[in-house]
């Protein structure tokens, strides 16, 4: 089973972008990504598998819980937000900026084998962990060999 | 007021990840905060030699086993410094650490904002 990023431009993307994805990658911190240039700031997501869930967890440092939406609608999982830059800060003389702000959107389809109405989503140390577990019939079960 | 860059000074162990950082100077201090998701308060020092600010720990992924279908996330040790400036008070300073969130606040010593001289120009 796969859950892969809903990138709907996918295929607008030529291979000129994708070279300068690779020399950002390799010679820096890339500012942009091909897919992220609507969005200002895009938090880090890390997609796994466990044996009952797949595990979405998302870096939103400095955030609360309510600064952050997670909703599914048709087998699709948007998380959309908005790191704001406190207000205080914003008269203050800036030496080093290196934190990103703004809103974001990112989109997954959902695997057709998770029970969305059984998804939890928990928020702790800047992290944003979204558990989504299996539906029964693609859990990997154990089949008993009985000895003749 | 005594205008002395604030600057980090090394950039080194980032091999991989380091945490990002902002520093603003306001009339009463400096505050730094830095980006630490997903770090619990052990995973990492914050340490004042002389006039250098350290932070320094270790980024570790939660879930070791698990079947990874997409990484964007880095992990990793990490250090940075930073030179405080002559004008700070070191005894003063004062951390925060709440949603993957850490913010130093060192304030100015007295003797520095009653420094300001304002020039007339007849």
């Amino acid at each position: 089973m796969a859950i892969t990023r809903w990138r709907p431009f996918r295929d607008l993307i030529s291979i000129q972008d994708e070279m300068n994805r690779l020399f950002d990658d390799f010679f820096g911190r890339p500012v942009t990504r091909p897919e992220w240039t609507e969005a200002a700031w895009c938090p880090c997501v890390d997609v796994s598998e466990t044996k009952d869930n797949v595990i979405i967890n998302t870096e939103i440092p400095g955030m609360s819980k309510d600064d952050v939406t997670v909703s599914i609608q048709d087998n699709v999982l948007t998380l959309s937000g908005e790191k704001k830059q406190e207000k205080e800060e914003k008269d203050a003389n800036y030496h080093r900026v290196e934190r990103s702000y703004g809103s974001f959107s990112r989109s997954f389809t959902l695997p057709t084998s998770v029970q969305p109405d059984k998804v939890k989503a928990t928020y702790k140390d800047g992290i944003l962990r979204i558990t989504l577990p299996k539906s029964e019939e693609v859990k990997p079960k154990q089949i008993p060999i009985t000895v003749e | 007021m005594t205008l002395i860059e604030f600057y980090p000074m090394l950039r080194v162990g980032s091999n991989g990840w380091e945490p990002d950082v902002d520093i603003f100077e306001t009339k009463d201090g400096f505050v730094i905060s830095a980006e630490l998701p997903g770090l619990k308060k052990e995973d990492f020092d914050l340490t004042l030699d002389d006039d250098n600010l350290t932070l320094e720990g270790e980024k570790k992924r939660e879930d070791k086993n698990d079947n990874q279908k997409l990484g964007e996330r880095k992990f990793g040790k990490f250090s940075r410094s930073f030179v405080i400036p002559d004008s700070a008070n070191l005894k003063k300073i004062r951390t925060s650490f709440k949603d993957g969130l850490l913010k130093v606040s060192i304030p100015k010593s007295e003797v520095v904002k009653e420094r300001e001289i304002k020039v007339h120009f007849k």
